[in-house]
């Protein structure tokens, strides 16, 4: 065991980036936010509570707020319908298999997320490859628009949000016991009651590690909404870079952005802890399984 | 084991001394070479300005121009906010934001023509425009443009917009986009408003929303959009359409009857820059006749010299001077925040 010292220095590095580099520059950004605005002037002085209160008394952020993190949970739980089929098959498959298949499900953040986003553009166009098909197959006759709508956003934030959740799940499989499922159906049970009520509690952990990370990455993503989503402000973030870069107002942007954070923060704490009482039996299970 | 750490610790420091030689030792021959930063859009607007301006200059004074990418919000944001330290020696900015930055006091120096004499050859309205406190460089019209296997008979009017035929078929920009706060004036034109009265324009946008494919936020974003037939109508800068022609797609350009406001870029320079002086020359040296005549010649963009001659190609393609939307900015600037509030709340939302 390190004395605490040493584990305070060796924490130190981490510290100083984190610190220079989060924390520091949230607490000028939270500053900013009680600064009163001027379309393009610095910020100017004075503590003031007027940005907060026009972002409550309105309700046009409050529902870009909402339509965030509904689309937010929107591609969590694609998300999550997806990778969990992907990871269970890329448990079972050989270590030589698993290592291809990583490198594929990986491969979406490989690719510029600007590429990708333009490349949807070739795919979910009016006269994309979609559209296309649904048109040769007879199913549509008038072009669906799927591009610059809410759908194209979750299906953009999915693709990018995808690998995170895969191997988040593949993570906590890989901890299990294999024994524990021959277990189970030694006792009788057959494979889809053991994937059920064995299997499936046991990936908990990797359920909520996959969850809480794709949602907080949907809920900050930028490039995603601005290429495919609808014109104007149609998520949290690309309104907060319309305050700053188009309207020049940086005290509103900031306090949306610290609105945005403090709601974001708040979600996923009272998600942790609610899964937690949920998962915790599982997670127990498993502890005392490996120890027997 | 001991040996081994000594000899490692040793190669260790010797490696960093080595990297820090290379990596130091060009920051020294810039600081001796004199480098200017300037802002950019990339593209085909790059080539033509790095042949015309940038090379010639880097020539002839041995200085050395950096380039900033983005576009002019994140541009003035950036000067704004180091107004103190500058990054941006020179801000090149589009119109609407440029009606700002010369309302903002403490960033950007004064640029009379004692400072710029070639300022003396600029048309007025690209140098009295800005108090003189910027001036322009080139501008690019912004008018109507339209896939011609599609759209019969042309358009000629802003007004065609609002035809149904077009509904779900029309491009406009969004506020990053350039163009938006001219459509609403020309909206309200449309329909009896006036710079001061914009009420008729947001009327007329919130009906035409509807009909509109998209509101670009960039430039490159109607490309594929036009090239593939999403939408067939919009309005956007000429030099854009005829690139897009050239690569062989039915598209053309028109300059509506109301005429064509301009897209218009101009330099500020950072009153607190080290480099001002070197600004200023740049700034010079890029409104010379030759400069002017070279940029305009190849990109087909309009220039800001009376005397420039047009030749080719571009003598056909660009709106001269004399035909060109004078929209009131000092009417326009005052109303610019309100104005991209309501267009967010009523028109793209």
């Amino acid at each position: 065991m390190l004395s605490l010292r040493s584990r305070v220095l060796l924490m130190a590095p981490a510290i100083i980036v984190v610190t220079a580099l989060l924390v520091l520059p949230l607490g000028y950004l939270i500053r900013t936010s009680f600064f009163i605005g001027e379309a393009g002037m610095p910020p100017q002085g004075g503590a003031t509570i007027a940005n907060y209160a026009k972002l409550f008394s309105d309700t046009f952020y409050i529902r870009i707020l909402g339509k965030t993190l509904w689309l937010s949970f929107l591609v969590t739980v694609v998300a999550t319908i997806i990778g969990y089929p992907l990871a269970n098959f890329m448990w079972r498959v050989s270590k030589k298999w698993r290592g291809i298949l990583t490198i594929i499900v990986m491969s979406p953040l490989l690719v510029s997320i600007v590429v990708s986003s333009y490349g949807w553009l070739v795919i979910l166009g009016s006269t994309g490859i979609i559209n296309n098909s649904l048109i040769w197959l007879g199913i549509v006759e008038i072009p669906l628009k799927i591009m610059f709508t809410d759908i194209a956003i979750v299906i953009g934030l999915t693709h990018i949000v995808l690998p995170f959740m895969v191997l988040s799940i593949l993570a906590a499989l890989e901890r299990i016991d294999p024994v524990l499922a021959e277990a189970a159906k030694t006792l009788g049970a057959n494979d889809l009651r053991t994937a059920w009520f064995v299997t499936l509690p046991l990936a908990l952990p990797g359920f909520l590690a996959g969850t809480t990370i794709v949602f907080s990455l949907a809920v900050s993503a930028y490039v995603t909404p601005a290429v495919l989503g609808a014109s104007g402000p149609n998520f949290i973030t690309t309104l907060i870079f319309q305050q700053f870069v188009s309207l020049f107002n940086w005290p509103l942007g900031a306090a949306i952005a610290a609105m945005l954070l403090v709601v974001a923060i708040g979600i996923v704490f009272l998600y942790v802890r609610l899964f937690s009482r949920l998962g915790g039996p599982a997670v127990h299970a498993q502890n005392v399984a490996a120890r027997a | 084991m001991s040996d081994f750490a000594k000899v490692s610790r040793r190669t260790l420091l010797k490696g960093a001394v080595a990297t820090g030689a290379i990596a130091g030792f060009p920051a020294i021959v810039r600081a001796q070479s004199k480098t200017l930063v300037t802002t950019l859009y990339g593209g085909i607007y790059e080539k033509n300005y790095r042949l015309a301006v940038i090379d010639p200059f880097e020539k002839a004074t041995g200085a050395k121009i950096e380039i900033k990418y983005g576009g002019s919000g994140e541009w003035f944001t950036s000067a704004v906010a180091n107004k103190d330290n500058p990054e941006l020696d020179i801000a090149f900015l589009s119109l609407p934001v440029a009606m700002k930055a010369i309302k903002t006091k403490g960033v950007f120096m004064d640029l009379p023509e004692e400072l710029v004499p070639n300022a003396k050859d600029v048309d007025p309205i690209f140098y009295d425009l800005y108090d003189r406190k910027g001036v322009g460089f080139n501008y690019a019209p912004y008018g109507m443009v339209y896939r011609t296997d599609h759209v019969s008979p042309a358009p000629s009017s802003w007004a065609d917009l609002w035809k149904p035929e077009f509904a779900g078929k029309i491009l406009l920009p969004d506020l990053s986009g350039g163009g938006a706060y001219e459509t609403i004036v020309i909206a309200a034109m449309l329909n009896g408003g006036s710079e001061t009265d914009l009420e008729p324009g947001y009327e007329a946008m919130r009906k035409l929303k509807e009909n509109v494919f998209r509101f670009y936020k960039n430039n490159n974003e109607p490309i594929p959009i036009y090239e593939q037939a999403q939408a067939i109508i919009g309005g956007w800068y000429s030099a854009r359409a005829y690139a897009i022609k050239d690569k062989g797609v039915p598209f053309d350009f028109v300059s509506p009857k109301e005429g064509t406001p301009v897209g218009v870029l101009s330099y500020h320079i950072a009153a607190n820059s080290p480099n001002r002086d070197l600004a200023v020359e740049f700034v010079n040296f890029s409104l010379s006749k030759k400069a002017q005549e070279d940029f305009a010649n190849n990109m087909e963009y309009g220039v800001v010299h009376k005397h420039a001659e047009l030749k080719g190609r571009a003598k056909d393609r660009i709106t001269p001077h004399s035909q060109l939307m004078r929209l009131d900015w000092k009417k326009i600037e005052p109303q610019m925040s309100a104005m991209a509030e309501r267009w967010q709340r009523e028109v793209v939302s």
